[in-house]
């Protein structure tokens, strides 16, 4: 059974809501343009945003780069088990403690409130709720939350980000200690101790922001608390980040790449081997090549001889003589082109005598 | 149409035909048959036993008529040709091939009768025995190559990774692999030989080597230290493939005409232990040239150098029955029966002279015994037209006789066809080859007990890369290659472990297939034994060997000197052909899954580590 339309018909909240109420088990898809944001439930609890038949976009993971829950090493190790294990981001997070379970928990929770945030501030888009127990099978899940708290958590954002966002106007602008000291007795939650220990040297909002290892909205709510304790204050916008130098990356091919001489070296050795065996063993390979493999036995020449006397006598027996010189041998068929070429390497000379009766072949 | 016209078109189609039939055939010279019969008289008349030349003549005639698709008539050439010469095989074989394509049972019989007389003509013999000694040591030593080549292509990659590591630490060589890969086929360039290599692959791959390797590589080693050791022994039997020994000439002599050339030359060659044979020769060929006082003397010197000989008994009796001297004749076949009962000719000659002398029931009885010692064999042996004219028969040598001859003849002197054939294919002389090989086979069993395994490449027990104990790691409780290390490096579940090293060994494990397939296919039987399959691997590579052999032989490796030459018939070429195509397949096609890896376990490498400081060093430094 499906459920679709858009916010002309129900808004998304009534939407959850209802989904809630009925424990639903299924996939809300929401898209808006091109953007598409999906919401698993199962018995009317979110259990997760990851649909991973896309598998370009997991947005927990975009979460976890986006705000630096990760530091970029463990990212990049992240990306790389991930890309050469196949296995899923949750089962790689859980087994490899990349975090422990509890802030992995939290930082589930953050990530699904942020989505569904993200989702209820769309001003147009369209909704399509599927449902059915083998929509969420394959689903892995850090945790179940009830939709209602997060809904109500998400309007209180919808109307307070407007305001902070007012008092942050520019990502670039940057915020530094006023040098206060913090009172002690002061209650402080945990976010704002984060942030606070960050901004011991100012920073731009955005560098907090990717690095508060917490939802933007958190990291800004921080800020306003912190400002409103006069512990920070807005110094001037920056530029972009700075850039790692690349020095003595020249310096580091060169030892990459070695040193070339010895190659220059074996090449030379090998040549000149070969050089040595071509030399040493030409005459052999070019006689075995022309004669065959026996043409280094003593008999050779015996036997070639032989063969040609006995082609002689061939010649005789069918035309009543004996031919006047090899050529005519050659020529009348009796022996083909290898004995022609043997008789010839060997210089076998032939010579008839005046009556035509006897030959010598020497 | 005009008169003119139709001349002219008349003119230009007999120009094009005749064209045509001289451009698609120009026929040989054809022997004349007048010319053929009257040299057949020539030898018949000068005592020739059989005419070996001219079966062949007739032999080539009928080749030629059977191209020409008259098979009758190529028939009665070569029935004539058998008749000429019934040692003669050739005409057998193809004889049996003309009643084939009739599908006549005769094909049976002219068949079974070629083999029979090949198993009886020391011609044929000595032929199919040099040829068949020079193919098996040639395929032998290509099947041996396969495998060298096989074990090369395995084992070489360790040697080189261990080299290249070691030019990498030293000297920071770039390229430190293909510097490796030089630097160890340099040393098979400077002494190209097959020896050299056999030793050289031996001495550096045997450590790494598993046992069913070890032992093929031994039985090739130690078969081509066999040959090479007993070559020249073999080599005795070189005056068979020679047709300036003694033995062979005295072969001819067996049976040819009266020819004072060949009678001059086995006088002008040394007697090499067969001073006996060497007069019999001469007497023979003195007695078919009439000169019977000769060859009285050289049949009286041949008994007196060997009276344990039958042969020139009856050939004494022989002479003195010719000139009618029966009872003298009656002595020599007496002689002769004393020294050899069973001597068929001999009895058969004695039963003639019984009957010149009235001596009837000693007639019948001396032809009932030459019967039962077999003359009819020998009777159909001579050439038709010859026995049809005899009254007694010349005894002449038998196959057995010039084997003997040849041993005798090759431990005095011989031209070492063995060795020669051996020297030419590996390029070192036999005992040299014999010296490095088991050299090497003795340094290898020696060194493999002594060399450490620390200081050897193996395989990564992962993804089966090359690694060695300077770029292993053991981190995970299993020894695995820098890159698998790399891939698994911090990583703490079993599970990720595993998801890992399996995605990688699949990745590894297609290229490798993949670069092995194309490096092992060029060769049939490299792939088999790459992957350690011994016995398919040998069975191809002998397959293709023997096929190769035969391919580029086309029929003989040493060619019948005693013979006209022959265009190769097409299934020559097309059998051995088909046979490598086959090789060839099953290389191709063969699917080799599982690779013969050479791992090593944790706790050898971790005992092996503590024995080598520059090894723990370096890998406390990575």
């Amino acid at each position: 059974m499906a459920l679709e339309g858009n916010l002309n018909s129900f808004g998304l909240e009534e939407i959850l809501q209802l989904i809630a109420v009925q424990q639903k088990t299924g996939m809300l898809s929401v898209t808006i343009n091109e953007k598409t944001t999906v919401l698993f439930f199962r018995d009317g609890k979110i259990i997760s945003t990851r649909d991973r038949r896309s598998k370009t976009r997991d947005p927990f993971r975009e979460y976890l780069m986006r705000y630096g829950v990760l530091s970029r090493e463990e990212l990049v190790r992240l990306t790389q088990i991930g890309t050469q294990s196949k296995l899923d981001l949750l089962d790689i997070l859980t087994s490899e403690k990349f975090l422990d379970e509890k802030m992995l928990a939290r930082q589930w929770r953050y990530h699904i409130q942020e989505a569904l945030h993200d989702v209820l501030t769309w001003d147009q888009c369209s909704y399509k709720f599927i449902s059915g127990d083998e929509i969420v099978g394959g689903v892995k899940s850090l945790g179940e939350h009830i939709v209602e708290p997060l809904l109500m958590e998400c309007m209180r954002r919808i109307d307070e980000y407007p305001m902070l966002r007012e008092m942050f106007p520019a990502e670039g602008i940057r915020i530094g200690p006023t040098g206060r000291e913090v009172n002690p007795e002061a209650e402080m939650f945990e976010s704002e101790k984060n942030v606070l220990a960050m901004l011991k040297t100012p920073r731009a909002v955005r560098d907090v922001v990717s690095r508060a290892k917490m939802p933007a909205f958190d990291t800004y709510e921080a800020l306003r608390l912190l400002k409103d304790k006069g512990l920070i204050m807005i110094e001037a916008d920056v530029a972009e980040r700075d850039d790692a130098p690349g020095a003595s990356a020249s310096a580091r091919a060169r030892r990459q790449h070695g040193n070339p001489l010895i190659m220059g070296g074996c090449v030379i050795v090998f040549a000149a081997c070969a050089f040595v065996g071509a030399m040493h063993d030409a005459d052999r390979a070019a006689a075995m090549a022309r004669s065959g493999i026996l043409a280094t036995d003593a008999a050779h020449r015996a036997r070639v001889e032989y063969h040609v006397r006995w082609l002689i006598e061939a010649y005789r027996s069918r035309n009543g003589f004996y031919p006047t010189d090899l050529g005519e041998l050659w020529k009348s068929g009796i022996a083909d082109s290898d004995t022609e070429q043997s008789a010839s390497a060997l210089e076998l000379r032939y010579k008839l005598t005046s009556d035509r009766q006897t030959y010598t072949l020497l | 149409m005009s008169s003119l016209r139709r001349a002219l078109l008349a003119f230009c189609t007999l120009a094009l035909v005749s064209a045509a039939v001289l451009f698609v055939h120009v026929p040989a010279a054809w022997a004349s048959p007048e010319n053929v019969a009257r040299h057949v008289e020539q030898q018949l008349r000068a005592g020739a036993v059989s005419l070996p030349l001219d079966a062949e003549v007739e032999y080539a005639a009928a080749l030629e008529l059977i191209h020409h698709g008259d098979l009758t008539a190529a028939k009665k050439h070569l029935q004539t040709s058998i008749a000429l010469a019934p040692h003669f095989t050739d005409s057998y074989f193809t004889l049996a091939r003309l009643e084939a394509r009739r599908l006549s049972p005769d094909a049976i019989f002219w068949f079974v009768q070629g083999v029979v007389i090949t198993t009886r003509s020391f011609e044929a013999q000595s032929l199919f025995a040099a040829n068949a000694g020079v193919a098996i040591m040639l395929i032998f030593l290509i099947t041996s190559g396969i495998v060298w080549l096989a074990l090369v292509l395995r084992y070489f990659p360790f040697l080189a990774h261990r080299l290249g590591d070691w030019l990498k630490r030293r000297f920071n060589a770039s390229t430190p692999r293909a510097c490796a890969y030089l630097l160890l086929f340099a040393p098979f360039l400077i002494i190209p030989s097959y020896p050299i290599a056999v030793a050289l692959v031996l001495l550096v791959t045997w450590p790494f080597m598993q046992r069913r390797e070890r032992v093929l590589a031994f039985f090739s080693a130690g078969t081509f230290a066999t040959l090479a050791w007993f070559a020249p022994f073999i080599d005795r039997y070189s005056p068979i493939a020679d047709p300036a020994s003694l033995t062979a000439l005295i072969a001819q002599a067996n049976e040819s005409a009266a020819d004072p050339t060949l009678a001059a030359l086995i006088a002008a060659t040394p007697s090499r232990g067969l001073d006996a044979e060497q007069e019999t020769a001469l007497g023979l060929l003195a007695m078919r040239a009439g000169q019977q006082e000769q060859a009285v003397g050289y049949f009286l010197g041949a008994i007196e150098k060997n009276q344990k000989e039958s042969l020139p008994y009856v050939n004494l009796g022989n002479v003195y029955y010719l000139n009618g001297q029966y009872d003298k004749a009656l002595e020599g076949y007496r002689k002769a029966e004393q020294v050899n009962g069973a001597d068929a000719v001999g009895q058969y000659n004695l039963a003639q002279a019984y009957i010149k002398t009235l001596l009837m029931d000693e007639s019948s009885q001396a032809l009932k015994r030459s019967s039962q010692a077999g003359f009819d064999a020998i009777h159909d042996s001579f050439a038709e037209r010859a026995r049809d004219t005899w009254s007694i028969f010349p005894r002449i040598y038998g196959a057995e006789d010039f084997w003997r001859m040849a041993a005798t003849e090759g431990q005095h002197e011989h031209s070492g066809v063995m060795s020669a054939a051996l020297t030419s294919v590996t390029g070192i002389p036999p005992r040299a080859g014999f010296v490095i090989v088991v050299a090497a086979l003795l340094l290898s069993l020696i060194g493999s007990r002594f060399i450490k395994p620390i200081k050897l490449a193996f395989q990564c027990s992962n993804c089966g890369e090359i690694t060695c104990n300077n770029c292993c790691s053991d981190a995970h409780g299993t020894i695995l290659c820098k890159a698998c290390g790399k891939v698994v490096g911090g990583v703490t579940s079993d599970k990720v472990l595993e998801a890992l090293l399996r995605q990688r060994r699949q990745s590894v494990i297609v290229k490798r297939r993949k670069s092995i397939k194309w490096v092992t296919m060029w060769v049939p039987g490299v792939r088999h034994l790459f992957y350690g399959r011994m016995f398919s691997g040998t069975v191809v590579a002998t397959m293709f060997a023997a096929c190769l052999v035969s391919f580029l032989a086309t029929g003989y490796i040493l060619p019948r000197w005693s013979s006209l030459d022959y265009s190769t018939p097409l299934w020559q070429w097309i059998l051995p052909a088909l046979g490598i195509v086959l090789s060839y397949t099953i290389a191709v096609m063969s699917r080799q899954l599982y690779e013969m890896r050479s791992t090593r376990s944790v706790t050898r490498s971790r005992t092996a580590d503590n024995s080598d400081e520059s090894a723990a060093s370096a890998r406390t430094g990575r």
